[in-house]
């Protein structure tokens, strides 16, 4: 392993002599590997009181194994952990606790039937034996309202929208006295409103002198939220300093360890006749009166905010969920929009949302995964495992998917082979038009520009796309025309050559001309 | 990474076997220890009464493990066998020729089975409930046709002989049918595109949706091929004892659900196979013959065979922990693809392993 990539890494005790008083987290030379391969190699970082620390890398860098190491989830190999100027070993995850490290990962740990004073309570109950639950009522709702969290207290988990889950759950680590928050990846789940207001959290925790360890993909939010950040690659620190000494293609090259300029707008401009037509498109409450049109090698981005309607638009027009009205037509032909099968065989696929639930197979392998479109669309009767392994490899190769052995299930895939996966089983199928839903949410970095890449060329191909994203840049970067959507209406068709994230912003938001 | 993915390509074969091994480990171990202290068991009488004894529950099992890889579970097909043996019994002394009364016999198991399916996937109720209401409401319908007595028919000819007890080449009929069964049972889940839906469903049905299979028509086909196996039960059960009685089914539903959890299919759906559904109703026939040997009475054999599922599932859980902990190893050996662990929906955060 060489150290390309690597250049401006201060000794560790330089580090810390540079720092006044001790700095509220330090880890120095924390290595660690699995099976031989260096999962985290020589790592040394430091975190002050009060201060936003964005951990950034791609998938695979190894930011989770030091979240772990950190959480107590696993020991390190080699290293030191420093808290508040003393040494610590974190044993496991009640050690990393009693030490005021909180980590909040994606997927949470609350109880979804349980309150939410039940669940910010829960383990430090008031009352001896029985627990007195009006108090702990009282006090879960002065303590969310002290953090600005406006959420009743009484209602249960279940119906919190995911981002005030998030937030709870952040809660729950600061009622605990937490000093140290680690928050994994908690934006990659939201939608636009529900970032602004997490991000808001983030700042009041700053404020109350709570360090921050910020792990994310995005990093417009990076910059809007840190004081710090320490780069990943291979294990290896690659970056590390201060926000406003760096700016966002230096930051992309230390985690790709390339040079990396932002994908720079490039559109097929062959474009050719209308292949998807949506007329007069409606369902009660949720879409109204939606009419739009695909052309071959066309991609039409979809935005709006959370809620706007944009996955229901694309469940709608894939026959998933019944329309009160309206058309779908497929070159020419009208479809009668009741059922996927359907939709499949006239030429529609869907890469939906939900990749895990709905995208791929998650016990089935590779193998087994990409076939499935095809064979119902030809209506198979057998399955040829030959074959199957044949086609995979074949498709592995192609786009670049990262698999040990193409018949494991593709759980152990990462976010963005398992996407490319959901992608192979539309292109084995042969589709004219292809609706994406969200195809880069919590993947990385390279892979999303490996999906980037595969998008505009299958519109060279002659495909017609409908990307459906909440990343704006994406959107912008990669769309011939962009549909805004509002309350489950077309607010604005805007032109992608000179639409800006302000204009699509302001139809959004439901903004008038 | 391209060493690694040749020393991991393996025969089909050696890849079945090392995803049952711990079954196939435990009915070793279980022949060894045997062998030693019930040398009688080995007697090829014995060993052929095992065969039998396997091969009724043996094929409903075949049967259940199609729903059970959809998600879902029977719990009637105990009162489907009972129907089916009533109904062939009544037929026969009606007078209806042999081979009509059994085609009816399994028919009346389809039957049973596509309301099964029609309650689970159109009317959406939960396959528990839904097989709990039949379940009972077939048990009724047995004891009404009946009036609550067996019924006693003439099973003389080659068929029932086949069916219920016969030898052919030295092994018994009805074993004979639970290989085929079996063989029908395997190749379908694995080589039919049927069988890989049905995983699909299992896996997620939702995803299963979106990617066009039709998820009813899979599932109420899925419940009518368990009927369909319990009715065949249920001529194998009426021929070998000449008699058709509304209770026979006994506590068919619990025995088959044991088999085929034991043989590794996941409750949840989504995983497993028949293969593993052969050799789990194997180890419950051997198990029960081995108690039968050593003299030990039928209320212990309860709570041995209770201990014995605890214990299989146990060991299934932890092949199936080290399984995936070793794929972990394998993926965390790739150069960047050591945060794959995280992609897994199992792994639980910071709970260390």
């Amino acid at each position: 392993m060489n150290q390309r990539g690597f250049v401006d890494r201060p000794a560790p005790a330089a580090e810390v002599a540079r720092s006044q008083s001790s700095p509220r987290l330090e880890v120095r030379g924390l290595s660690k590997s699995f099976l031989g391969a260096n999962a985290l190699e020589d790592v040394s970082f430091s975190v002050a009181p009060g201060q936003v620390l964005a951990l950034i890398g791609e998938n695979g860098a190894g930011k989770s194994t030091l979240i772990r190491i950190l959480s107590g989830a696993h020991r390190p190999d080699a290293g030191e952990v420093w808290i508040n100027g003393s040494r610590v070993e974190i044993g496991g995850p009640k050690a990393a606790e009693d030490l005021g490290i909180a980590t909040v990962y994606q997927e949470l740990s609350l109880f979804p039937d349980l309150s939410v004073a039940e669940n910010l309570v829960f383990g430090q109950f008031p009352g001896k034996g029985v627990i007195n639950w009006r108090t702990a009522q009282e006090e879960a709702s002065r303590f969310l309202h002290g953090l600005g969290l406006h959420v009743d207290a009484t209602s249960k988990v279940r119906d919190l929208s995911i981002a005030e889950k998030q937030m709870l759950e952040i809660a729950k680590a600061l009622h605990r006295r937490a000093e140290i928050v680690i928050l994994d990846e908690p934006t990659a789940v939201l939608g636009g409103e529900d970032v602004d207001h997490l991000l808001r959290l983030v700042r009041g925790l700053k404020e109350r002198g709570v360090s921050v360890i910020f792990v994310s993909h995005r990093l417009e939010e990076v910059f809007g939220l840190a004081d710090r950040y320490v780069v990943l690659k291979d294990g290896k620190l690659t970056g590390l300093g201060d926000i406003a000494d760096t700016n966002h293609d230096d930051l992309v090259s230390k985690m790709v360890g390339r040079n990396f300029s932002r994908s720079h707008r490039s559109v097929n401009r062959r474009v050719g006749d209308v292949v998807l037509d949506v007329r007069n498109l409606s369902r009660e409450g949720v879409l109204r009166n939606i009419s739009l049109s695909v052309r071959s090698g066309e991609v039409l981005g979809i935005a709006g905010l959370r809620g706007a309607g944009r996955t229901e638009l694309a469940r709608a027009i894939f026959g998933v969920d019944p329309i009160t009205s309206g058309e779908v037509s497929l070159h020419g032909s009208k479809l009668a929009t009741k059922d996927p099968l359907q939709s499949i065989r006239a030429g529609i696929g869907l890469v939906p949302e939900e990749r895990k639930t709905q995208g791929i197979f998650i016990a089935l392998s590779t193998a087994a995964n990409i076939p499935i479109v095809s064979m119902l669309k030809r209506g198979a009767r057998w399955v040829r495992p030959a074959a199957e392994r044949q086609l995979a490899l074949d498709y592995v190769k192609k786009l670049r998917i990262k698999v040990a052995n193409v018949s494991s299930p593709v759980a152990s895939l990462s976010g963005g082979n398992q996407q490319k996966v959901v992608l192979a089983k539309w292109l084995n199928a042969g589709v004219d038009v292809l609706i994406l839903d969200e195809p880069t949410r919590g993947i990385d970095i390279g892979a999303k520009q490996e999906i980037y890449e595969l998008i505009h060329s299958l519109c060279e191909q002659g495909l017609a796309i409908l990307l459906i994203s909440s990343e704006l840049p994406e959107v912008l970067a990669l769309s011939h025309r962009i549909l805004v959507m509002h309350h489950g209406e077309v607010a604005a068709v805007l032109d992608g050559d000179t639409a800006t994230e302000e204009l699509v912003m302001f139809h959004a938001v439901g903004g008038k001309n | 990474m391209s060493s690694l993915a040749t020393t991991k390509r393996q025969s089909a074969l050696g890849r079945r076997l090392r995803n049952n091994w711990i079954t196939i480990l435990i009915f070793l171990v279980v022949v060894a220890a045997v062998l030693l202290f019930v040398p009688a068991f080995f007697q090829p009488a014995n060993l052929i009464n095992v065969a039998r004894q396997s091969s009724i529950i043996g094929v409903v099992a075949i049967g259940m493990t199609f729903v059970i890889l959809t998600g879902g579970i029977d719990l009637s097909v105990g009162s489907t066998l009972a129907l089916s043996g009533v109904t062939m019994a009544m037929l026969i002394n009606s007078g209806l020729d042999s081979t009509v009364a059994i085609i009816i016999s399994l028919l009346t198991g389809v039957v049973a089975g596509l309301i099964n399916g029609i309650g689970v996937a159109i009317l959406k109720i939960q396959p528990f409930i839904v097989t709990l209401a039949t379940m009972v409401s077939i048990l009724g319908i047995s004891l009404r046709v009946t009036n609550g007595g067996p019924q006693a028919f003439d099973n003389s000819g080659d068929i029932f002989n086949f069916l219920g007890s016969g030898d052919v080449f030295g092994l018994p009929g009805p074993f004979l049918v639970f290989l085929i069964v079996a063989a029908i049972g395997v190749l379908t889940l694995r080589y039919f595109s049927f069988g890989r839906y049905l995983y699909a469903i299992g896996g997620s049905s939702e995803a299963a949706r979106l990617s066009g299979v039709p998820t009813k028509k899979m599932l109420v086909a899925a419940y009518a091929i368990c009927g369909l196996a319990a009715g065949l039960a249920g001529v194998m059960t009426a021929s070998r004892l000449s008699v058709g009685g509304p209770t026979a089914g006994g506590l068919a539903n619990l025995d088959a659900i044991t088999a085929v959890v034991i043989g590794g299919t996941s409750l949840m759906g989504g995983t497993g196979g028949a293969i593993g559904t052969v050799f789990g109703a194997l180890l419950l026939a051997v198990l029960s013959n081995l108690m039968n040997l050593m003299g030990i009475g039928p209320f212990d054999q309860q709570i041995v065979k209770g201990a014995v599922i605890i214990l299989a599932v146990l060991f299934a859980m932890q092949a199936t922990r080290k399984r995936i902990s070793d794929r972990r190893g394998a993926a965390k050996a790739l150069p960047s693809s050591a945060e794959n662990a995280t992609a897994d929906p199992n792994a639980t955060p910071g709970v260390p392993q």
